[in-house]
């Protein structure tokens, strides 16, 4: 009874408006220290770095462990970590690193060059079982390691003293250093893994080199992390703690930010979020590494003629479809994302109804041709996706006459029929794992394990492959601008819109980058959006404020 | 009563080995695995996962050898969380859930049975009719709805309670009142009707006629009688409601056994789901039972064993 006259309450408060203003919600005592309040998103199948999965892994792992190399947030180069300078040889395939000797494990152990060699070698093993071992392929030999068909000890990494690391790349590789600013490179302990094997990263065992250790993990709750006072840059650390909530939900997350119950909400809004959050001022949207597309099943007709696939291409208006979803992403003409490292596209995709009709004229089909049949657009079930292919299938209809219907699947039936090319068109979308046009170039390579497109072209292959072994910056732009062209041209990907990483964050969270809208139009922040609190601090009296303590 | 019991105790095995056969293959016939992702694993990788979980051998192997698991009280380890076994996982969350579930469960009961009788002593009264208008409403309101009008009601508007999280008493309240909300009110109804037909019973009407009072007629004789339909429910819904609910552990993002049976599913970890589908046929089973016992001590007419 006492819950059903709560519940009308409720119900009555929710039709006729409710108190507001800052001051209800208690501010949460810390005792004076500066704790930080992070909504992560999912639960973390794993601590350890080599393993690492999805974004609520990679904003904790950032902050837990320390690589070689740091990235700058602020201006996106590259600043010391382990290693406190750096030499890369002439031909650009080898690289030596001179660690810092002030570098230790949570445990006070100093963090060494065989730390980094054992790890290396462990992300390569195919024992180890790393779903990022694919990322190591630059490194000499890791591709063969990972067949079994050499030892692990025959990769390309060499410790020449304790604080010397030498690595020998299979080609020169323009994004190494953004590789190695990611968490699976990043250093893990050798003397607690020979101690513990897998279980090193349970809370009573796992050690750390990172600003911050682990010191309570609650899955599906909560990760909480204190300051490393073994960290060899501890001075420029000003956080004492961060809780990492695990909210899978959304709304939840939603709810908690606007309770005051927590300062940072990682990318990933629900979309109740975004009516009225343009004028939010603590809404921070930055341009992010990742596109929106649609893949073609170019093994089957009609998809298997070019001229079809560009037809559909141009026959839809990415303007309309960004408005229509309105959280602010950026219509794509082309593939490789906007503003990534070293690169900038030479090619751009055209919307034109008109020509799109000739196309598919051409092909044979519309006026004097066959009908074009019925196409299929295959979509994980979500509400977005939804959205786009409602928009997409009715822009054809109207432009091209052509009939659509849309499919939704589970997402690991939706996976599985891609892979197996169960479908005509299906939606797809892509993060680049590293700062680098490779990342994106390389859906379309034929023997790529991510293209589901089952497009194979001789030239795009031959620029592709080439472009990885030119170590002239400019050169390599050049070769990797013409494949992306060729790929435009034949369109075995539909681009659609280019993603955006938006965040909330509470106006006293100062020094990281992007913590408002004026870093972003400075242009300070990371493209992969990686949260990195290193120097990141709480303005204390800014949040009595906010709270309206006095 | 020991022979019936242990008699329902072996009954158990052949039904629970159904659902594991059933649930087993209809797991593994589902489009997908557990390794299956955006970015697609290495085949060198992806064989040794394969190895490491069993799944390289022929499905009907796997079977059997998972069977041999069980009967060792293996559930084996999950496939997505490394280093942690379904048993270890099911343990630790299964604490909270029970903890909630327990709570909603008393609520309902305790303001339900209540409900319910004292709008059957005052039949087809305004009281009568307010109480089962809001019964109707307690049932047609599903958690996902109440779940966020509390939350936003008095977490984020009066800001009297966490919106969400979990640790300390106040997170009970909100997830509590969501998960009881629906059983109080079909206990309400259940325990109205039932409550209607034994004062109607002749045993009432002697009662009454031999000049007790009405509050002893209630007590003593009317209640035992009314609790039995309530009892039956009760029993299995227990079950349901200790093993979690996906929609309330979600929107107060309580860790909790019902998330990993679903995101278990989600994630084709296989043996996280078959851990969580054992679990919940084994209470549904017990509670069954315990409300079968219970019967033999609410109902004088219902005898467990055999008289000698």
């Amino acid at each position: 009874m006492k819950s059903i006259v709560i519940l009308c309450l409720g119900l009555c408060l929710l039709l006729t408006g409710c108190p507001s203003g800052e001051t209800k919600y208690p501010m949460p005592d810390d005792k004076g220290k500066m704790v930080l309040r992070v909504l992560n998103g999912a639960e973390a199948a794993t601590l350890d770095p080599i393993k690492r999965e999805g974004t609520p892994g990679t904003s904790m792992l950032s902050n837990i462990f320390e690589g070689l190399v740091r990235v700058n947030n602020k201006t996106g180069g590259y600043l010391p970590g382990v290693a406190e300078r750096w030499e890369i040889s002439e031909d650009g395939t080898t690289y030596t690193f001179f660690l810092r000797k002030d570098a230790k494990w949570s445990d006070g152990k100093p963090v060494t060059a065989n730390d980094f060699l054992s790890t290396y070698r462990r992300a390569v093993d195919p024992i180890t079982q790393s779903r990022n071992a694919s990322l190591y392929f630059v490194i000499k030999n890791a591709r063969a390691v990972l067949k079994n068909e050499k030892k692990t000890e025959e990769l390309g990494v060499f410790v020449v003293d304790d604080y010397t690391l030498k690595i020998e790349l299979e080609s020169p590789t323009g994004y190494f250093m953004s590789l190695l600013s990611l968490v699976p490179f990043y250093a893990t302990p050798k003397h607690v893994i020979d101690k513990h094997g897998n279980a090193w990263t349970e809370l009573e065992n796992i050690v750390s080199n990172g600003p911050f250790k682990v010191v309570l993990r609650r899955r599906n709750d909560r990760t909480e992390v204190v300051k490393n006072e073994n960290y060899w840059g501890k001075d420029e650390v000003k956080l004492d703690k961060i809780i990492f909530f695990t909210t899978d939900n959304g709304e939840t997350r939603l709810r908690m930010f606007r309770a005051n119950a927590a300062d940072y909400h990682v990318t990933g809004l629900a979309s109740s979020a975004y009516p009225g959050i343009k004028n939010n001022p603590e809404w921070v949207m930055a341009p992010y590494l990742g596109i929106y597309y649609y893949i073609f099943n170019t093994k089957e007709a009609p998809f298997d003629n070019a001229k079809v696939r560009k037809a559909i291409s141009m026959a839809i208006d990415r303007e309309i479809l960004a408005e229509v979803l309105s959280i602010g992403y950026i219509p794509a003409k082309f593939i490789v994302p906007p503003r990534t490292a070293g690169y900038k596209t030479a090619a751009s995709l055209e919307e034109n109804v008109e020509k799109a009709k000739q196309l598919l004229k051409e092909a044979g089909y519309g006026e004097g041709g066959k009908k074009f049949p019925t196409m299929t657009i295959l979509y994980n079930t979500n509400e977005n996706h939804q959205k786009v292919a409602i928009v997409v299938s009715d822009m054809l209809k109207r432009n091209l006459g052509i009939d659509v219907k849309i499919e939704n699947a589970e997402w690991k039936t939706y996976l599985d029929r891609r892979r197996h090319g169960d479908y005509q068109v299906a939606r797809a979308g892509w993060i680049g794992d590293y700062n680098d046009a490779d990342s994106f170039l390389e859906l379309m390579y034929s023997e790529s394990e991510n293209n589901d497109t089952f497009w194979k072209h001789k030239k795009y292959d031959e620029l592709f492959l080439k472009s990885r072994k030119i170590s002239t910056p400019e050169k390599r732009l050049a070769v990797m601008q013409e494949a992306e062209k060729i790929a435009l041209d034949e369109m075995p990907i539909m681009p659609i819109y280019f993603y955006v990483a938006d965040t909330l964050v509470k106006p006293y969270v100062k020094n990281f980058y992007p913590s408002n809208k004026k870093d972003v139009e400075q242009g300070f922040y990371d493209l992969q959006a990686r949260a990195v609190f290193r120097d990141a601090y709480i303005d204390m009296e800014e949040k009595k404020k906010y709270f309206g303590v006095k | 009563m020991f022979v019936y019991f242990c008699k329902r105790i072996l009954g158990m095995i052949p039904v629970l080995l159904v659902i594991i056969t059933v649930t087993f293959f209809l797991m593994r016939f589902a489009p997908g695995g557990p390794f299956s992702s955006e970015k697609k694993l290495s085949a060198e990788i992806k064989k040794n996962l394969e190895k490491k979980y069993h799944m390289d051998k022929p499905l009907v192997v796997q079977y059997f050898y998972y069977l041999g698991m069980i009967l060792q009280g293996d559930l084996g380890p999950s496939m997505k969380y490394e280093n942690k076994t379904v048993v270890g996982i099911i343990k630790e969350k299964f604490a909270v859930s029970l903890r909630i579930g327990f709570m909603a469960m008393f609520i309902a009961l305790l303001l339900g049975t209540t409900i319910g009788f004292f709008a059957a002593l005052n039949q087809n009264s305004f009281i009568d009719y307010t109480c089962m208008s809001f019964a109707i409403l307690g049932i047609s309101v599903p958690n996902l709805v109440l779940g966020p009008i509390l939350a936003v009601t008095f977490g984020l508007w009066l800001g009297w309670l966490p919106v969400a999280g979990w640790g300390e008493l106040k997170h009970y309240i909100l997830p509590v009142i969501t998960l009881s909300c629906y059983y109080i009110a079909i206990i309400a109804r259940i325990a109205r009707g039932s409550m209607l037909e034994v004062i109607r019973q002749d045993y009432i009407k002697t009662a009454r006629s031999k000049g007790l009072s009405d509050w002893t007629i209630i007590t003593r004789h009317a209640m035992k009688g009314a609790l039995l339909p309530i009892v039956s429910y009760v029993g299995p819904a227990s079950a349901f409601i200790i093993t979690g609910s996906i929609v309330v552990e979600q929107i107060f993002g309580i860790p909790g056994v019902g998330r990993e049976f679903v995101m278990g599913a989600i994630d084709r970890d296989y043996t996280m789901v078959m851990g969580t589908v054992i679990l919940v046929s084994i209470l549904v089973m017990t509670f069954n039972l315990f409300v079968d016992i219970a019967y033999g001590f609410i109902d004088p007419r219902i005898k467990l064993h055999e008289e000698k």
